[in-house]
């Protein structure tokens, strides 16, 4: 076979070995917007909600972070492990208390360009009141955990109930996509109640100048600033509902990337009526093929073939 | 036969850089091996970053101070004093031992470790937003229990803030490419380029800035990740020059590299003086070996590697430590050194033979 068609024909598998790739590698390259933080748990309970987490993103391997849980039996807990440089391949493994809780390959939202949020029920572990020690030990070349957060809902006869939302997501607000903001419901709020308001976030950076909304109201600026540790975010502020449905607004202001992932509201509650209600999970949709490079490789096989046509 | 010798060669450097100093080697520890009591720091605690850095303006960075007790018989109630620099914020953490700070001062009760046993206590430390030069500054670790008493001292070096770095980098990069536009200009080289020089180097560009790119988010090969994307991008640079063959060439298709990433995945023009950098040597090369653009296998070599290393130091010694604030460990510099010369010999070798079968593919 003469050589150019040789070079043509390795041309054109290579320009079809690249439009595969991304069906065999999974969540490969631009892993999409992913999803705003929606409620994945909500109830009333006589008790407290326990929203804590650190320490951001220190390439310790295992991680390592602790939670002192407020007294009562724990009726409902989620750890949250949003991750730096996920790439298909790569897991993790949660141990809680020296008890392996989980093995997870799969993260439950992926965004952007692999910035991944691992989600673990954590009701049947044993978490207790007082310290627990949660260790992830994570397999990912040049990434790993921002950090590790806690929602965990305690009861205690001896406290007046409180409503809760538990909202999770993934969403990637980011220069490259051109997203600017992104918001998170709150459904069946009242008005006027005391709340409090905490809300995990990832990928900011001290100086670039993003802002947060509740119900309309400025309630922070420069939210995710690192302040926990490196692009890890814990915020907490009171609030008050203004309706029967609140919402919560992330402005990405000068943040390059911001990745809004969980925001847990917890309010004085109308009725006594203990519950726990919890929704389905969503999946986030897979990462596609960029326009752009479609277009590019498109241009460079058409210029292969227009090299041996002339030929 | 050619190929299973770049393969070899290729697998010989893997395995040296994979044995270079320090891939394997335990942090150090401080103290006296006589003493009871064992104490050392750890800060940062990624092992790809130099160890006792911590780099002004940084965020939080976890330290960790352990105690191990290697001697035969248990140690009881041991109290340790930490006294923190006056520069660094401190912040503790719930942790199982009672812990308390006052001012820079920090007292943890361990309580007792047996033969062999040890403990570990979490601190995290914050830099100060700015230090005029490189200081050192001390941790002072005091572990006390009946009987005996251990002080040791561990050094960490500060590392100037990168603000002022950065204002300078991006100064001198816009300065850099004002400079070389009035030299071109000047020159009146641009007019050497013609159309199709220009279309060939912006579809070269687009290649490594759009496609590589992408590709380089597929692959999932840990260290290895740098190597394989340094590969195709050194044969299509080589492509460029051969087919091209004018001064500049490849500093035109790094910076068409810069320009294409900004609009299409919205690369910072910061990053300007990286991608000029690694054109300007390659530039530079042609023009000592007599405007050589990779016509023979070995200039081919050395371009790819001379890029290769250009672009490595220029991102771990500068682009690091100011976009991210991050100091790498010595080793693992070296270690992606290797990589990016073993993937601009390979890149090379390969380029070479293309654009010899490619000569004369002008468009």
């Amino acid at each position: 076979m003469h050589i150019g068609n040789k070079i043509l024909i390795a041309g054109l598998l290579g320009v079809g070995l690249l439009f595969l790739l991304p069906f065999f590698s999974g969540n490969g390259g631009w892993q999409g917007d992913g999803i705003p933080p929606y409620t994945i748990a909500e109830g009333v309970v006589r008790g407290e909600v326990y929203v804590n987490g650190g320490h951001g993103y220190t390439g310790e391997n295992p991680y390592l972070q602790y939670f002192e849980l407020p007294p009562g039996e724990v009726r409902y807990a989620r750890l949250y492990v949003p991750v730096w440089n996920y790439d298909s391949g790569d897991g993790i493994q949660v141990t809680v208390n020296g008890k392996k809780l989980a093995i997870k390959q799969e993260p439950d939202y992926v965004s952007a360009w692999g910035t991944a949020l691992y989600c673990l029920d954590a009701n049947n572990t044993s978490l207790r009141a007082g310290l627990n020690e949660v260790s992830v030990l994570s397999e990912n070349p040049g990434g790993g955990p921002y950090g590790i957060t806690l929602a965990a809902v305690s009861e205690n006869s001896s406290l007046p109930p409180v409503r809760f939302w538990i909202n999770e997501g993934n969403y990637a607000l980011t220069y490259t996509n051109k997203k600017d903001s992104v918001t998170s419901t709150f459904k069946g709020t009242s008005p006027g109640k005391n709340a409090s308001l905490h809300t995990l976030l990832v990928a900011g950076t001290e100086g670039e100048r993003d802002e947060l909304y509740f119900d309309s109201v400025n309630i922070g600026n420069d939210v995710g600033n690192s302040s926990q540790g490196k692009y890890f975010d814990l915020y907490s502020v009171s609030v008050s509902p203004k309706g029967t449905e609140s919402i919560l607004c992330f402005e990405r202001g000068d943040e390059g990337y911001l990745h809004p992932c969980v925001a847990v509201l917890v309010s004085e509650s109308e009725s006594d009526s203990e519950y726990l209600k919890l929704h389905e999970q969503k999946t986030a949709k897979g990462g596609q093929v960029p326009f752009s490079v479609i277009v590019v490789s498109l241009l460079a096989c058409l210029a292969v073939i227009l090299r041996f046509r002339k030929r | 036969m050619k190929y299973g010798r770049i393969l070899a060669l290729m697998l010989a450097l893997i395995l040296a850089a994979s044995w270079a100093p320090g891939v394997s080697a335990s942090e150090p520890v401080s103290g006296s091996a006589a003493t009871p009591l064992e104490v050392s720091l750890e800060i940062p605690l990624d092992k790809d970053l130099a160890p006792d850095v911590l780099v002004a303006g940084h965020s939080w960075e976890r330290a960790r101070v352990n105690l191990e007790n290697p001697g035969t018989e248990p140690l009881y109630n041991i109290t340790v004093l930490i006294e923190v620099p006056e520069s660094l914020e401190t912040s503790i953490s719930p942790q199982p031992y009672l812990i308390i700070k006052e001012g820079q001062k920090i007292t943890a009760e361990i309580g007792k470790l047996a033969p062999g046993q040890s403990a570990s206590l979490l601190l995290d430390v914050k830099p100060p937003a700015s230090v005029e030069f490189k200081k050192q500054v001390t941790f002072t670790i005091h572990a006390v229990y009946p009987g005996g008493e251990q002080k040791s001292e561990h050094k960490v070096s500060l590392i100037p803030p990168p603000s002022w770095l950065t204002y300078f980098t991006i100064l001198a990069s816009l300065l850099l490419f004002v400079g070389i536009l009035a030299a071109i200009k000047h020159s009146g080289v641009l007019d050497l380029f013609s159309t199709v020089d220009l279309i060939t180097i912006a579809l070269l560009a687009a290649v490594i800035a759009v496609v590589f790119r992408y590709l380089s988010k597929l692959i999932n090969l840990g260290w290895f990740d740098g190597l394989v994307i340094a590969i195709p991008t050194v044969v299509l640079m080589v492509v460029a020059l051969q087919l091209v063959r004018k001064p500049g060439t490849a500093t035109l298709l790094f910076t068409c590299v810069l320009l294409i990433s900004m609009v299409v995945w919205g690369s910072h023009i910061m990053w300007l003086g990286f991608y000029l950098a690694e054109g300007v040597v390659v530039d530079l090369l042609v023009i000592l070996f007599g405007m050589d653009y990779a016509d023979r296998r070995l200039t081919a070599v050395i371009y790819g590697i001379s890029r290769g290393m250009v672009s490595t130091l220029v991102f771990y010694l500068l682009y690091a430590p100011v976009e991210w604030k991050i100091s790498y460990a010595p080793w693992y510099i070296g270690l992606q050194l290797a990589f990016a010369c073993a993937g601009g010999l390979i890149g090379g070798l390969l380029g070479y033979d293309t654009a010899v079968k490619m000569s004369g593919a002008r468009l």
